[in-house]
């Protein structure tokens, strides 16, 4: 009697799971297919590609994706004008050198090439004006040691007027050093960024404050780099501190009229945001969830400017699940795009976001597509790009419309 | 092309099968088959699947936004009476999404039929009801299922029968507020079966 009252509980709880479950982030099967527009993909850049960086030069569109490849910028994205300009290889500096990282500074790329053996890497720039472009090492490293990153921050260094270029040099098993340069060229140590873990990020507000970031550690220098005090530790802490298990993945500031906020994330589901440059955090009280209960992993973050000057959208890039819209400080609630919008059911959705990029400029009748064959729509807003790890790239007008996504 | 290669694929299968166990010739008996209490058959259908539309909360008619698909099914029946039958069916169809995303629905269901007659031709009416197991992507879902319908045979002899079916499925896809999706999510889906049918008695 028992055996059989087990054997029926069973079978009716494993119906019941069967009947609710669903892998979708918050998405029903046939609703998802009801609302599904075509996405489009208008560019030849393949589509597994990992973009873990993008940036752009006043003409050109540049994202590292295990080589580095560019675009015209301005003139191509018009899907009435027919075959938009298509991506461009740039040539390693050697046999097997791959880049994962780049940075724009005075509107000249600078990128991190490394070889398959990893004792050869440094930083290159890239010039454009050649045919076909070049690469020259500007800061060559090798065996001792070796470069993973560059930033770009707006700040002075050591009395130059910035923006700078940030350079997390790996100089131990386990240390790694700031170098920083203004003109591409020479590069000095920048004091007291020190670090046990490799520089992830670096934000600077424009007025001398920077804040750069390690995986457990939040450095900010109130008085520009290499120069007055040294930077202070300025971790959150109470209520919004980092939990011990949770390592910090991204950094990013938000300027919104004459509010500047600094945002970080981390792989355990929390977000935290300060709008003083780091003396007071606020952090979301519970960790942020996916579907089935586990912790979203942050990988990156990023905004874009909003059109008729509303809000700034933030979002966060995620493992695996795509993007979050973040809401007004790190203790809101964060969001799906809207359901009008194709993200749920583009690959988007359901990749790991790394990076983004939003272009500062609004675009005004700018092709939007509707998800009918050949059809677009001419909106106003401004461009954001998702960078996607296996998933290549991503391309948005951030509009008053919902977002609609298309593939490059 | 693909949603083509599978149905030429199909069609052949069907073929393949009915060719391979028809006998020589047709039976010379040409008197009105009877069943009764235990004979058998076993039906299989092959042919087009046709999203219709989706009805949910914010509108009764969504566009389906499915592609034309295929479907197929295989049916075990047992007679009670000479018109009234029941069985099981278990079947299979896909069609495809916008972005070429597959929709594969598979139902389980117990039907049962009623047949009008007329030598060598028979219609039955038949209603099947059961569980439609729903996969997209990742995504896969345990759904009611109903499918109400008829059908057309001519008697080729007293074991062979061939026809074509016309299915309206019905699959109310329900979220609860206690599911992470939300009640906002449910859809029903409608569909329609048209396949063609071979039948075999024993």
């Amino acid at each position: 009697m028992f055996h059989r009252r087990t054997v029926l509980i069973s079978l009716i709880a494993s119906i019941a799971v069967l009947i609710t479950s669903c892998a979708f982030e918050g998405v029903g099967i046939f609703a998802s297919i009801a609302r599904e527009r075509k996405v489009l993909d208008d560019r030849d850049l393949p589509n597994d590609l990992t973009v873990a960086a993008i940036d752009r030069t006043s003409d050109r569109m540049w994202i590292a994706a295990g080589q580095l490849w560019h675009r015209g910028f301005d003139k191509v994205d018009d899907l009435a004008a027919g075959r938009p300009e298509q991506w461009t290889k740039v040539a390693a500096p050697g046999a097997n050198f791959t880049t994962t990282n780049l940075a724009v500074l005075n509107d000249v790329v600078y990128a991190v090439y490394s070889n398959l053996a990893g004792d050869v890497s440094g930083v290159y720039r890239v010039t454009i004006s050649t045919t076909p472009p070049t690469l020259t090492a500007v800061f060559p490293a090798g065996v001792a040691e070796s470069v993973e990153r560059v930033f770009v921050v707006d700040a002075t260094l050591d009395g130059a007027a910035g923006p700078t270029l940030l350079v997390s040099v790996r100089t131990g098993t386990n240390t790694w050093r700031l170098d920083g340069s203004t003109d591409g060229t020479t590069f000095v140590a920048v004091d007291g960024f020190d670090s046990t873990a490799p520089h992830i990020a670096a934000v600077g507000d424009g007025t001398g404050q920077v804040i750069v970031v390690t995986p457990k550690t939040v450095y900010r220098d109130a008085d520009g780099l290499k120069a007055g005090d040294l930077p202070q530790s300025v971790a959150p802490g109470g209520s919004a501190a980092r939990p011990a298990t949770a390592e910090f993945t991204a950094a990013h500031v938000v300027e919104n009229g004459a509010t500047t906020t600094v945002w970080l994330a981390d792989d355990n589901g929390f977000l935290y945001s300060s709008t003083d440059f780091g003396d007071v955090w606020v952090r979301n009280t519970n960790a942020h969830v996916r579907a089935g209960g586990n912790a979203i992993r942050f990988r990156s973050l990023g905004s874009v400017a909003a059109p008729g000057g509303g809000d700034p959208m933030v979002v966060a890039g995620t493992t695996g699940v795509g993007y979050r819209v973040l809401g007004s400080d790190a203790s809101q609630a964060i969001a799906l795009p809207v359901e009008e919008s194709n993200y749920r059911e583009s690959d988007l959705s359901r990749s790991t976001v790394i990076a983004f990029f939003a272009n500062p400029e609004l675009k005004t009748d700018y092709p939007v597509p509707t998800g009918s064959p050949g059809a677009f729509t001419r909106e106003e807003g401004y461009l954001l790009f998702a960078g996607a790890a296996n998933g290549g790239l991503w391309r948005a007008l951030n509009q008053t419309n919902p977002i609609q996504w298309v593939q490059e | 092309m693909h949603v083509s290669r599978i149905r030429r694929f199909a069609v052949a299968l069907l073929v393949v099968f009915v060719a391979s166990t028809l006998p020589a010739q047709q039976d010379s008996d040409a008197f009105a088959p009877t069943y009764t209490l235990g004979d058998q058959s076993l039906a299989i259908n092959l042919g087009l699947f046709v999203p219709m539309f989706f009805a949910g909360p914010v509108s009764l008619f969504e566009p389906a936004n499915l592609s034309l698909g295929g479907a197929g099914s295989l049916l075990w029946s047992t007679y009670l009476t000479n018109e009234i039958s029941v069985g099981v069916e278990l079947g299979g169809s896909f069609a495809l999404t916008p972005n070429g995303r597959a929709l594969f629905l598979v139902p389980i269901a117990a039907r049962g039929s009623y047949s009008f007659r007329a030598y060598p031709f028979e219609f039955p009416v038949s209603l099947g009801a059961g569980l439609s197991i729903a996969r997209l992507e990742d995504a896969v879902k345990v759904d009611p299922f109903i499918k109400p319908g008829g059908s057309f045979y001519w008697y080729y002899s007293t074991q062979w029968a061939f026809g074509a079916n016309l299915f309206y499925w019905i699959i109310p896809q329900i979220y609860t507020n206690l599911t992470y999706q939300g009640v906002t999510e449910t859809r029903v889906g409608n569909f329609l079966e048209f396949t063609l049918s071979a039948r075999y008695h024993f």
